[in-house]
């Protein structure tokens, strides 16, 4: 059996008489959707709780990409860049996405910027053992495939969950089991068995 | 004050020109997307055609075309229709098995077109062979920006991304043979028309 | 899968465990401030230059771009050395609608010397040879970027139009409400 769905407006392409397909249904208006019409009539609180349902997602998948020493100016950019394109962001339901989107986006624009090929190396000072081995494996989850680094930054450090990962960054959450899964058995396979205290 | 108000269109053309051609690179950007997360399918796949085409090679191309056969109707057409694009970039990958790639393969794509700013314009599903095309785009003002086809089923993932002025009519209108060569890779669907 | 990975739940796992505990510092820290979006815009701020230097900046382009065309106005066409030539590179130039002209200069015959090409010829020559195997090069490379956008055309053309088709048999096969 087939399934056709077409956008909202009912005419799909040019000439077509009006489709008699059933369209999709209407999507709920989400939290975070109210937050976003709130914002785009000035409210600057509202702008300022949806920074605090985001950041952590935004911490996550840039200290999965780029120096720890850089993390903190660049999601300053993020959400100024939010802030100052979110009349371009069409559906507001998708907040989540189109920032983790921008995230992705500023920290490639970051080290093309730096013109480094590879990706730099925390500088990290002599200090409590822990911190160091925080940072190696860091590093180590650095390493592995895009999709599984930054799935597994959000679990392990940002501490989301599984399903606050797809519903934030707009993965299927069966996309997030796979790369959790998948992602955990590459670190566990180049960590060793487990984690050395 | 006066002789700064005689400057004047000249300044603002310029602010102008520069404001809007700055707009429309950031537009361009975002209307391409990041396709090298599936360049890995190409090592299991039986066939695969995967290239970017943009900025200088894009020119050569459609300077090529425009040398050749300049009196055909059909390179005409061909023309006109690529004539706003600012860039296409193509993966797609035949695989001789069933399965022998993963929903999460395609996700990445998929969650670039769920980011907000692309709109599903349209799609089909057979839920029998677990074929799917969707066909998403992007808007500049009223005029179609970029537009994502996105066609796959078990042995085949298509992603045609192009970005710049489109018109689907003059898209549409290519089908067929007009002396555009046949792709090894077959396409996901076939229709059986009635007789 | 491993639920407790997933979302924390069922029998916890000591590696998970242990790397969660080891991790968490690195975490995003919230400010003790809720975020102020006006502390964000006012820390980057746009810097506005004074009138007078826009109108600078505006003059300086619009010379730059005059300038900019009166050069590519006066450089004289790309000619050819027909001489340093074979047949095939000719016909292949036929792809451009360029001129070919030789650019050897007339060497003046005189009866008690012997004909002495300039010293400029040879590396004319081979300027102009190096110049006609980029031509060609370049239009290699076009046929080659052609021919790979006439595929995505086709690619995308046939979904579209799979898609159209499609739709209107459905929509022919619904009935009218």
């Amino acid at each position: 059996m087939s399934e056709i769905d077409l956008a909202g407006n009912g005419i799909l392409f040019p000439g077509q008489a009006t489709a008699k397909v059933a369209t999709a249904s209407v999507t709920e208006i989400s939290p975070e959707a109210r937050l976003v019409v709130r914002v785009r009539n000035g409210d600057q609180d509202a702008f300022g709780e949806l920074y605090g349902r985001y950041a952590a997602m935004v911490h996550g998948i840039l200290l999965a990409r780029v120096p720890r020493a850089e993390v903190d100016d660049l999601a300053q950019d993020v959400f100024l860049s939010a802030y100052k394109n979110l009349g371009s962001l069409r559906n507001s339901n998708a907040i989540g996405p189109w920032l983790a989107m921008i995230t992705r986006n500023r920290a490639m624009e970051f080290y093309r910027r730096e013109k480094k090929t590879e990706e730099l190396v925390d500088d990290v000072p002599v200090r409590a053992s822990s911190l160091t081995e925080a940072t190696e494996v860091l590093t180590i989850i650095r390493s592995l495939p895009d999709a599984y680094k930054e799935t597994l930054v959000l679990r392990l450090v940002e501490g989301m969950t599984g399903p606050e990962i797809a519903e934030r960054t707009g993965l299927k959450p069966d996309s997030v089991r796979v790369n959790l899964h998948r992602g955990m058995k590459m670190l566990r396979e180049k960590l060793g068995i487990g984690v050395r205290s | 004050m006066k002789k700064f108000c005689k400057m004047p269109l000249q300044i603002f053309g310029l602010v102008i020109v520069l404001s809007v051609s700055s707009l429309a690179a950031n537009a361009q950007e975002a209307a391409r997307l990041r396709l090298d997360g599936l360049d890995k399918l190409g090592t299991n796949s039986a066939e695969k055609l995967s290239f970017d085409l943009d900025g200088r090679l894009l020119q050569l191309a459609i300077r090529a075309l425009s040398n050749a056969d300049a009196n055909d109707p059909k390179m005409i057409k061909i023309r006109e229709a690529v004539q706003g694009l600012k860039g296409i970039y193509v993966r797609s990958f035949e695989f001789e098995a069933d399965r022998a790639y993963v929903a999460s393969d395609v996700e990445e794509v998929r969650a670039q077109l769920r980011s907000g700013t692309w709109e599903r314009l349209a799609g089909i599903q057979s839920k029998k062979d677990g074929q799917n095309i969707e066909i998403f785009t992007m808007f500049e003002g009223d005029r179609i920006g970029g537009l994502t086809v996105l066609a796959t089923d078990a042995r085949h993932v298509s992603v045609v991304n192009i970005v710049g002025m489109i018109d689907l009519e003059k898209l549409m209108a290519l089908q067929g043979n007009f002396g555009i060569p046949d792709v090894n890779i077959t396409l996901p669907i076939k229709i059986k028309t009635k007789p | 899968m491993n639920d407790y990975l997933w979302d924390g739940s069922g029998e916890p796992d000591g590696d998970i465990e242990q790397l969660e505990s080891l991790l968490r510092p690195l975490a995003y820290q919230a400010p003790a401030e809720p975020y102020a979006v006006s502390a964000v815009v006012a820390a980057a701020p746009v810097k506005r230059a004074p009138m007078y230097q826009w109108a600078i900046a505006a003059v300086v382009a619009f010379a730059a771009l005059g300038l900019g065309f009166w050069m590519i106005r006066s450089q004289p066409p790309e000619t050819v050395t027909v001489a340093a030539l074979d047949q095939r590179q000719v016909s292949d130039l036929a792809w451009t609608e360029r001129v070919i002209e030789p650019t050897v200069p007339a060497v003046p015959i005189e009866s008690n010397h012997p004909v002495k090409a300039p010293r400029q010829t040879a590396a004319a020559s081979g300027r102009s040879i190096r110049g006609s195997q980029r031509v060609l090069e370049e239009r290699q490379e076009g046929r080659v970027a052609a021919d790979q956008l006439l595929k995505a055309l086709r690619i995308t053309s046939d979904n579209l139009n799979i898609v159209k088709t499609k739709v209107n048999q459905v929509g022919a096969s619904t009935p009218e409400s």
